[in-house]
This record gives structure tokens, sequence and C-alpha cells, in this order.
């Protein structure tokens, strides 16, 4: 009975005490999107190695990136209104992530929340100081309250251009950019690509890729425009986006899209919305041979109007002209992407980690050299099994 | 003071008035009447109000007096003169008075060592109506009223087997109440029985005024805001307890019988249940637990979402919520304190208030109030939500105790909430979780059966299965007779 | 003397499913959470045929346990080690036994409350949460043993099913092509990989509290299997996809990859969006349900080696030590370091596990029938 009596002059201590983790939700900040470019001292990095751990004060103004945050102006707001407002957004230079965070909140006069972040933008300029990315790196995946599944994005030039843009048909950057990564589940020539599944890929090797976009200044426009190639935490170069599609399509990603080729001076459009894809790889002569077997099913998108589709041998005539023409393309960039680039984004690798476990435990030491001197095959067959409403 | 009414019976009948009239000094309603039956002195004693005049004066003082020329014996008036049915002798003067004050009638003959009680039992009591809380879609509309012995003939109605026991009891030292316990003799759980019969024994209370006195007397935990007692105006209620082994009381001048022993389930049940067909009555037991966890969890899961981890709810609301409460002067925790306060008030407001006015009342200060506090920004709109639903959700369950104790336990966990977010919640509701499991209701765990699980109780618990497959009574109340169909 | 008689019956009445639901409870709680980093990291692919292995094994000291009771009449702990070790060397191992589950729940407890921390409430003091959690389980604590099998019988459902639930969803983005390959892995990388996977197991000392009461004691080892059982499968499904959802190299990373798996779950147009807070929430029962069953297995020891009247006396003396151990560890740090890798520790624990029930049966087998009986 005295247990009774004591308890709630214990708790009623505590809640004296105050409520520690409470925010009331309109004094918090919802940062959207995230900008990452490169600052004004981050060519400095012999500086840097050269301060003494044990220093104190080591917290000096080095500006080495400079971070910006966009969120939806809510004081705009008011009862009854929801969800579109203005974006506006905070500038910051820092020394890392975490103290451009706080610097952020040194700036807002309501608490900065990363919690609903929905995009991030690194800026190519960025991604050629590779200790600078790792660094970013690391605190993408340490913090815990991190939205994991928010889209990244790599930006032509300055990041911070990006979020000041003022797209036509959306209220805010982010809200536009999701809307065409959206879109890439009907037109594989976009990649979307989470947070999550970007460290994933960063933690195996180093490389991703990861979608590009490009602003048009004297159009006021925002495009999606392809992929960059990250290998080793650095960019190396970019592929367009037909590029883009191939590699989708050699790395079992393919969603729908679509094939063109010239016939007789006219372009004939191929839907592809049906996918399949086998990897077969053997050592021959100490030697890969790397074999990729691709199923396309779709339809025809359109022809020109003399000609008729259902002619006997016409159809067949279209297929096998598709079935070289991709065969061709996709070989191609498969030996820019290992030649060129030597990275592996088409799955090579954890195939034959999977499958031929034996034949990894023998190649895994010369991994690399055997994969850029491989040879690869690219087998493509195609079948259109509709062709529209008219002949 | 223990009342002193002696006990021995004069032979004289007019020296037991004479006493009477002193004992019962003073009361303009306590009617003596002496009279001549053949050559003895007779008298009678009867409340006027209580009593059945017309009886007496058709049935016994009519024969009484005018056919008792021919008799010789004393014995004879009780076998050959005295029309009426229900009769017994006392040798107490102390119960003949008891039963006087209970509306019968206390007749004494010269020569007779003993007294007559006549059952006259009669006044003005309510007829037979809808009950006033458990209503059902289908199903009787009986409900009890005052009196004991119509609620206990109402019940018997649905029970005619030789099993059944009426037992009655006189409770409260001043107020004696006539008590009636009813149970099926070979169905009922023999402690369970026993231990009520103890725990009635020891009450020591001068007046009961309704079964909630006896409920409260009795019940296992005071400390706990859960009612382990069930109460019922439905005789149908009463007979189908009676059939699982429990034990019914059923108590004078109260409409409410009581029911023991109560588990939580048993108070979530509606007889609407088993009149209606399974799989509808199935999918409103799961929409009643739904319910429940809502009623309780609702406004503070607003407020730790809103206080504390915003990160749950999509982005768009999150945005809605956070645009609707630019403005308004108090924190998330303390609106929904005023919001359960207000609702408190309101509640208790309209049950006192006459009837006309109390629907008024009802609309006038939910909504229009409801509305010019979110007009004038004291009150963000997405709270009017959140205690809508929670009101909605708290009437789900049948039994008013019930909604009462969530009323107060829901407020626990909003301070809970406030204090740590999803993680007091929790606890609050581990808390809730534990209080329940260690309570017992005379022997039978609170729980049953969600605990010490029989896979054939379960039929009845979350689901309800047809009536075909429910052939066994419930095994946590360990009855008797185990079969109930085959 | 009804009251009592209704309740002395309740005490030997735990039902299959009440054996069945407090073992699985009991065992599954916090280890789940950390050890599939440990694992993945050892044996990559294959920690779902370690876990397997992990399972057949605690199925056999459960069963070294069933055979110490049933040799010994299905009497109370405490009273099998003093009527087989005498008075003093008896009470000595249970205290040891007492010692070592609180030891190893309190560290749990810091860990669940790190995870707490770091997840739900960034700035609560840890003190705050810790003397919550354990003023809560000890009002559980100060009932009966028919209680704590009624809260466990009804936490199995509140666990396992949301559990089941989060697990379908879970499926629909795993690939499971990351669980090849097969038996890529050196033997001694499977060894080192076990101790990290037994851990998870712990909890089954609570059959020595809960077989004594058992109302059906020759179906007990049948029901036990089944428990083992299940939660060896619940087990390999969460390695399973928590592989299939990152890869072996991620999964290296991870501290807590269960949770990171929730986090990344994606239900578009339901009111939550990102489950981890909900998930977190039904996570506390699982600690908890372990925390209280160890908590009232060492009352219980406490109070009969020590000849006290109530468990309430030793859950009082046994609350500041929780506490205090709680807060022993400096860092995350250290506390995985006091878990794993003290050398103190791991003894104790196959002391405690193995080498005891075994100690006990060749004892009894000498003894014959020298018990005596515990009144109730």
């Amino acid at each position: 009975m005295k247990f009774k009596k004591i308890l709630p002059v214990i708790l009623s201590c505590f809640l004296l005490s105050g409520c520690w983790d409470k925010v009331e939700i309109d004094r918090r900040n919802f940062i959207s999107t995230i900008a990452v470019d490169p600052g004004e001292d981050i060519g400095k990095e012999k500086e840097l190695k050269s301060i003494n751990p044990e220093e104190p004060f080591a917290e000096r103004q080095i500006k080495k990136i400079n971070v910006t945050y966009g969120f939806p102006d809510m004081s705009m707001l008011s009862s009854g209104k929801s969800g579109s407002a203005q974006e506006k957004y905070i500038n910051t230079e820092a020394y890392s992530m975490e103290d451009a965070a706080s610097e952020a909140m040194a700036k807002s006069s309501r608490n900065v929340y990363l919690g609903h972040t929905k995009l991030l933008i690194l800026s190519s300029n960025l991604l050629e100081y590779k200790d600078t990315v790792k660094e970013i790196i690391d605190y993408l995946q340490r913090n815990p309250s991190i939205n994991r599944m928010m889209q990244v994005v790599v930006s032509d030039g300055k990041a911070e251009d990006y979020i000041k843009f003022k797209p036509t048909t959306e209220n805010s950057t982010q809200y536009y950019i999701s809307g065409l990564m959206e879109n890439s589940k009907k037109n594989s020539r976009i990649m979307d690509i989470n947070l999550n599944e970007f460290l994933i890929l960063l933690s195996e090797n180093g490389n991703a890729l990861l979608p590009r976009i490009t602003l048009d200044k004297e159009k006021n426009e925002l495009l999606l425009t392809g992929a960059a190639i990250i290998k080793d935490y650095e960019l190396k170069g970019y592929f367009t986006p037909l590029e883009l599609l191939d590699i989708q399509l050699l790395s079992g990603k393919f969603n729908m899209g679509k094939k063109v080729i010239y016939m007789e001076g006219h372009p004939v459009d191929y839907i592809i919305d049906g996918y399949e894809r086998k990897v077969k790889v053997e050592e021959e002569s100490g030697k890969l041979a790397i074999n990729i077997d691709i199923k396309l099913e779709g339809q025809l998108g359109g022809y020109y109007v003399d000609k008729k589709a259902l002619e006997k041998d016409e159809l067949q005539k279209l297929q096998n002209t598709f079935n070289k023409s991709i065969s061709e393309e996709c070989e191609k960039i498969m030996e820019t992407a290992k030649g060129e680039f030597e990275i592996d984004p088409f799955g090579i690798r954890e195939y034959i980690e999977k499958f031929k476990p034996s034949l990894w435990n023998r190649i895994e030491k010369d991994w690399n050299e055997k994969y850029k001197n491989a040879s690869v095959k690219v087998t493509v067959s195609t079948k259109m099994r509709r062709i529209g409403a008219v002949q | 003071m223990k009342e002193n009414i002696k006990d021995k019976i004069e032979f004289e009948a007019e020296k037991n008035i004479a006493y009477l009239k002193e004992l019962l000094e003073g009361n303009s309603d306590v009617i003596f009447r002496t009279f001549n039956v053949g050559d003895w002195k007779a008298s009678i004693v009867y409340i006027d109000g209580m009593a059945d005049k017309l009886l007496l004066d058709h049935f016994v003082l009519e024969p009484l007096m005018l056919c008792s020329k021919s008799i010789e014996n004393v014995e004879e008036i009780k076998n050959n003169i005295l029309a009426v049915t229900d009769m017994h002798e006392v040798k107490k003067l102390s119960e003949g008075v008891n039963a006087a004050l209970s509306g019968d009638t206390l007749m004494f003959i010269d020569e007779l060592d003993c007294a007559y009680v006549i059952a006259t039992r009669f006044w003005p009591a309510r007829g037979v109506g809808d009950p006033s809380g458990e209503t059902v879609i289908r199903g009787a509309r009986e409900g009890f009223t005052e009196t004991v012995r119509f609620n206990t003939a109402l019940i018997r109605r649905r029970i005619r087997d030789t099993r059944l026991r009426i037992k009655p009891k006189a409770i409260g030292t001043r107020s004696k109440t006539d008590v009636a316990i009813m149970y099926i003799d070979d169905i009922v759980n023999k402690e369970v029985l026993q231990e009520l019969e103890d725990r009635v024994d020891k009450i020591n209370i001068d007046a009961v005024f309704d079964s909630a006195y006896i409920e409260q007397l009795i019940e296992d935990n005071k400390y706990s805001p859960f009612p382990q007692i069930q109460s019922t105006e439905r005789p149908d209620v009463v007979a189908a307890a009676l059939y699982e082994g429990r034990v019914a009381l059923v108590v004078d001048n109260s409409p409410f019988a009581i029911i023991v022993p109560a588990t939580l389930p048993n108070l979530f049940q509606s007889p609407d249940d088993y009149y209606q067909r399974w799989m509808h009555s199935s999918v409103v037991r799961v929409i009643r637990m739904l319910s429940i966890l809502i009623s309780l969890a609702a406004p503070a899961f607003y407020v730790a979402i809103t206080s504390f981890h915003t990160s749950i709810i999509p982005t768009k609301l999150a945005y809605a919520i956070a645009a609707s409460r630019e403005g308004v002067p108090f924190p998330a925790f303390i609106e929904a304190i005023i919001m359960e306060i207000f609702l408190a008030l309101l509640m208790e407001a309209v049950v006192r208030l006459p009837r006309p006015i109390g629907a008024t009342i009802g609309i006038v200060g939910g909504l229009v109030i409801g509305q010019s506090a979110v007009s004038a920004g004291i009150v963000s709109p997405i709270m009017i939500i959140i205690v809508a639903i929670t009101v909605i959700t708290t009437f789900v369950t049948p039994n008013y105790e019930v909604t009462t104790a969530f009323r107060l336990v829901r407020f626990l966990i909003i301070i809970a909430s406030a204090i740590v977010g999803l993680y007091g919640i929790v606890i609050g509701l581990i808390l809730l979780l534990i209080h329940l499991v260690r309570m017992k209701s005379f022997g039978i765990p609170y729980l049953a059966p969600a605990v010490n699980t029989n896979i054939k109780d379960l039929k009845d618990m979350y689901i309800r299965a047809p009536i075909s497959e429910l052939k066994e009574r419930p095994s946590y109340m360990r009855p008797g007779d185990k079969i109930r169909q085959k | 003397m009804e009251v009592k008689g209704i309740i002395m019956r309740d005490k030997e009445m735990i039902g299959d499913f009440g054996l069945f639901a407090t073992i699985a409870v009991a065992i599954v709680g916090v280890g789940i959470f950390s050890s599939p980093r440990e694992v993945i990291d050892k044996v990559g692919s294959d920690a779902w045929l370690v876990t397997l292995i992990g399972g057949i094994v605690v199925f056999l000291l459960l069963y070294l346990i069933y055979m110490v009771m049933k040799k010994n009449d299905f009497e109370d702990l405490t009273n099998i080690l003093q009527n087989n070790f005498g008075k003093y060397l008896g009470g000595v191992f249970a205290i040891i036994f007492a010692i070592y589950s609180i030891f190893i729940v309190s560290l749990g407890m810091r860990e669940f409350v790190e995870v707490i921390r770091q997840y739900l409430l960034r700035q609560t003091p840890t003190e705050f949460i810790l003397m919550v959690t354990i003023l809560t389980g000890t009002y559980l604590v100060r009932g009966e043993i028919g209680d704590l099998v009624k809260f466990n019988e009804i936490s199995f459902w509140i666990m396992f099913i949301p559990a089941f639930a989060v697990f379908i969803l879970t499926v629909i983005n795993a690939d499971f092509t990351n669980l090849l390959p097969v038996l890529n892995n050196k033997p001694s990388d499977y060894f080192r990989a076990s101790r990290y996977i037994l851990f998870c197991f712990g909890g089954i000392e609570i059959a020595y509290l809960i077989l004594p009461y058992v109302k059906n004691k020759k179906n007990s080892i049948g029901v036990l299997r089944k428990s083992i059982i299940f939660v060896t499968i619940f087990y390999i499904i969460v390695m399973i996809l928590i592989l299939g959802m990152f890869s072996k190299a991620q999964s290296k990373i991870l501290l807590w990859p269960t949770i990171s798996m929730i986090k990344s779950l994606d239900i578009p147009g339901t009111f939550i969006e990102r489950w981890e807070g909900v998930v977190m929430a039904f996570w506390i029962l699982f600690y908890f349900t372990t925390f209280v069953n160890t908590y009232f297995f060492s009352g219980e020891i406490v109070k009969n080696v020590f000849k006290l009247k109530d468990i309430k006396l030793s859950s009082l003396l046994l609350m500041p030590i929780i506490y205090v151990i709680a807060l022993y560890p400096d860092n995350i740090a250290e506390l995985y370091n006091l878990q794993f890798k003290t050398t103190p520790v791991l003894l104790t624990a196959i002391f405690v596990f193995a080498l005891l029930p075994i100690l006990i049966l060749l004892v009894s087998r000498g003894k014959g029938r020298g018990k005596s009986k515990d009144e109730i």
C-alpha cells in the first residue's frame, strides 16, 4: 500500500520537469528539399589534413559545402487551406552536413525538421570531390531520422538554382521532380532511385547511377536528362536518356518504354510493355563470356498510312530489324560501360556471386580486369503482339 | 441500533394489538381492525397504501365475519374460512411485523400462539416498459420494474425448468429490502454461488436503495474503474446468464438486476449479438473491439503525432495539420484536455436536463460551441474531428459503466502521451492490460476467455459462430452441466 | 476460505496455450533487432541456416530442462537445486541463475532504451524511460504466476499478428535472390556466428518457472517443441527478409537492420506513411514481455532462496539492481562488449544453460528419491 502512495509523488516530479521531446507541429519547419553544392573552401583539403585532432576549437569557419534547404512557407497557409504553398529556402555554408543543419536552425524561426524531406539534389560540381562526398554519404547513412525513401538526383551545375526554380505546373521543385519521376514508370528513359537503394549500391562498391536534371534557363524548363555515373564516389560521366533505356533493359529494371527504327525513311515506333531478361556468364579460356538474353513484347505505335502491318511477312521483318538494332545498341552500351567507365550497372557481378559461387571465388580478386576484358553478346527477340486499332 | 421487537405472540389478540400500537405509534398509515370470528376475537394489522384492501375486504373479512357462526375450532379458520391462496403462519412476532411492513396483513386470533400472515401486497407500480438503456433491434422490449416478484416472474417465464432456484434474502438492517438470488441448480458454478452468499451475508448496512449498493458492497476490487458485476434491465439477458452458470440478484425497488460473475467480454456483449445472424454479429463484434482501441487512444495518438513523432503521417497531412494549427494558442495536449473536460461536462448536463431541453442543448453545445471555438481560433478543427470520433466509438460499447471507466483511462493515456509520446501510449495501454489481467470477478479471471484460452470458447468471443455451432456452455465459467446443444 | 480455493486452483492450471505463449513471448525480444547484423556479417546469406541450427540447439537445451523437471517431479527450481546439492550450494547456484538473468535482462533494457531514444524520443532522459519501464514491470510482477501467463497469452496475439502482417508487406519488396549463394563459408564462420544467434534465444529458462504449474504435464514436451519451432521459424523469416531487403553488404553496416527494414516499408495511400513509429510501439511489447518474465523468474528465485514471504519484497529488492546495471555501460559499444564478448558472462551462460541441468540430472540419478514437498 505504501508503494502505491509513493508512486504518484515520484511520477509527478518527472511530470513537473517537463516533456522533453515535445515540439508543436506548427513550430516545425518541414524541409522538403536539400541541395548540396561545393563551398568556397572545398579545395583546401590539404589544410584540413594538417589540423591536429586534439586541438581545441576545431570548429572553424571552413566553408566546405553550401547547403540549401527548401521548405513550403507555412505562415502563408491558414486554417482551412492545405497542401500547397510557396517554397522558400535557407542557404547555409558549413564544413559538414550536420553543421549545415545547425546553421539552418540558427537562421530559421522554426524547428528545422528533416523527417519529411523528399528530395536530395547533389551538384555535379560537388561530385568531383571524393572525400567530401564520402563524408556526406556517411551522414546520410548514420542519421536515423532521415527519410530513406527520399529521391536523389544529380544536378547540372549549382544545385541551389534548382531549388529557386519555379516550375509552371507545380508549386515547388520537389513536387515537380517527384512528379517527373513518377512518370518513369511509364517511360524508362528516366530512372528513379531513392536514398535507400543509392546507399546500398554505394556500400557495395562505390558505384551508382543517379538521375540527372538540367535547367534550361532560356526556356525556363527543368528536365530529367539521363543519368550520372558515379564510380568510386566520383562523377565519371553521363548517360543520355536513350542510353539509359538500354541500360535499364540490360539490368533488369525496365518498365515500359519505346524504341524506334527507320524503315524507308519513316520512323516505326515500338511500344514495349512486356519484358524478360536472362543472364548467363561462362568462363572460356580465361576470359569471361557474358550472354544476355532479352525477350520483349509490345505493340506497334506508329508506322505510315500507306503501309499495312498485317501483311504476311511485314511484322516479321519489323521484328527482325528491331532485334538487330536493339542488340547492337545494347552491346555498344555494355562495352562503353565496362571499358570506358568500368562500372557494372547490369548486375553481372551479383549474378556470378549468387548463381556461380565457385566461379566467383576464383575470379573475385581479378574481377575488375576480367570484367573489362569480357566478351559480350546480347540476343534480343521482340514480339509485336498488337498493332493498334487499324491494320 | 438494533430494532427491538419482541418475539412472543400472546394468546389474546388484543394484547398483541396493544403492543403493536405502541411499537408503531405515530404512523397514520398503520391500520388496526378488531372483529369477532364466531366466539373468538381477531384483529388485523396492515399498512394503508401497501396492502390490497379489496382482497382483505372480500376474501378475508367477509368470509370471517359472515361464515363464522358455524366454527367450532380455531384451526378451522385457516382451513375452511380464509379464502386466500397465499397465507402462512408465523411463530415469531418480529417476522409478522416485518411482513406487515412489507405490505402483507398480519392477523391475530385468540387462543392461537401463532399469527397468520396473509399476502396482500399491492402498491402503485410502474408497468413493464422498454428498458431504458439496452434497446435492441430485434428481441423483447420488456424491462424490469421495481417489484421483485414481477421481475422474477419475467425471468421464470424464460426458464421453466424445475432446477431454477429463487432464494430469498432480506438485506439492509433497516430497509430489509427483498432480494432474490436466482440460479439454475445443476448448471451453476457452486463455488461462485457459495462465495456470493458469503459476501451477501457479510453486508451490514442499514439501507439498500438500489442493486447498485449491493453491487458495490460485494465486488472484488473497488479501486478499479472497471465494473466487475454486470447490471441489466432486461430479463432475457438475466436468463441467458443463468443458462451460462452465473448467478443473478434481483433487488426490490430496483429495475436493475445484477449478475455475478462478470468478465469484460460479458460487458461488451449486447443481446442483439444473438438475435441477429452470425455474419452480421461477427462483424459488429470486430468493430466493437476496434472502436475500444480507437476510443482509448485517439486523442492521445493525435497529441503524440503532432507533438512528438511528426514523421509518421504522410507529408500532405502533416502540412494540413500544421496549417490548421497556425494561430491556435494552446499546445495540442492542452487542447485535448480541454475537449475532454468539455465533453464530460456536456454529457453530465444533458442527463440532468428535462427531456425537451436536453436534446437541444446537445446540439447547441456540440455544434454551435464547437464551430465557434474553431472560428475563433481557440481549437483546431482536427481536434473537433478527433473528439467526435472518440465520442462515437465510446458509445459503441453497450455498457455505460464501462464507458465511464474508459473515459478515465483515456484521460490518463492522454497525459502519458503528452510526456513521452508514443511510448507513453504504449506503456499506458500495457498498464491497463496488466490491471485487467490481474482482476478477478468472484474467482473467474476478468479477461476470460481471452486468457486461459480454450479454443472452444473463442467461437463466441471475437466473432459469433452460428448458433448451431455453440454446442457447449462457456468453459471459463466452469459450469456444472456443460452441454447446451446436441 | 472459498476465495483462496479458487485462487489456488488457478495457480496450478496453466493450459497448453499458456505455456506456448509464455515460451514464445519470453524468448522473442530485443535480440532479433541487433543480432542479424553480426550473423550476416559472419556468414552472409547463410544467416537463416545458422538460425535453424540455433533453433535445434535450443530445443535440445529445452529438452534438458524438461528432463530435469520430470526427474524431480516438476518442483520449483530452487527446491530442485537445494534438494540435489544441499541447502547452501543449491542456494548459491540459484542465486547465480538469478543474477545472470537479471544481468542479461538489464543490459537488454539498456539496449531497448537506446533504440527508443534514437528513433522515438531523442531528448527524454534515459533514466526516466528506465524508471517508467521498470515500474510498469514491477506492477505485473507483484501479482501471481497466473497473471503473468495471462498477460503473456494476450501479448502473444498483439505481438505476432501485426508482425506477420509486416512480413507480408515486406515480402512484396524483397529480393529473394539475395539468399544465394548457399554454404559458401568456412565452418569456423558458422561457429562464430552461432554465438550471436544463441543470444537471441535467451529466455528459455522461463520454462523452469512455468513447468511446475502446467496443467497437462505429459503434453508439455510437445508444447515446448511447438513453441521452439514457432520462434525459430519467426527468426528465420526475419533473417530471410532482411537479406532480401538489404544485400549482404548493407546489412553489415546497419546497426539495427530489422528497424531499417521496417522503415523502408512503403504502402501507398494509407493514413500512416512511415511505419517505424508504430512498429516501434509494438516492439516495446516484444521487449517488455521478455523483461517481465525474466524479472518474475528472478524474483521467484530470490524469494525462495531467502525464504521471503512474498514476491513483492523480492521485486522491490531487484528494482534498483536492474536500474543500476542498465545505467552501467557508458555507450552502445561497451554494451555490446558486455553482452557478447566478456568471458565471465559467456562462461556463466554455458554453466547455467548446459552444465547445470546436466549436473542436476546426474545427481538426481545418484540420489534417488529424496525430495521434499513444497506447500504452495
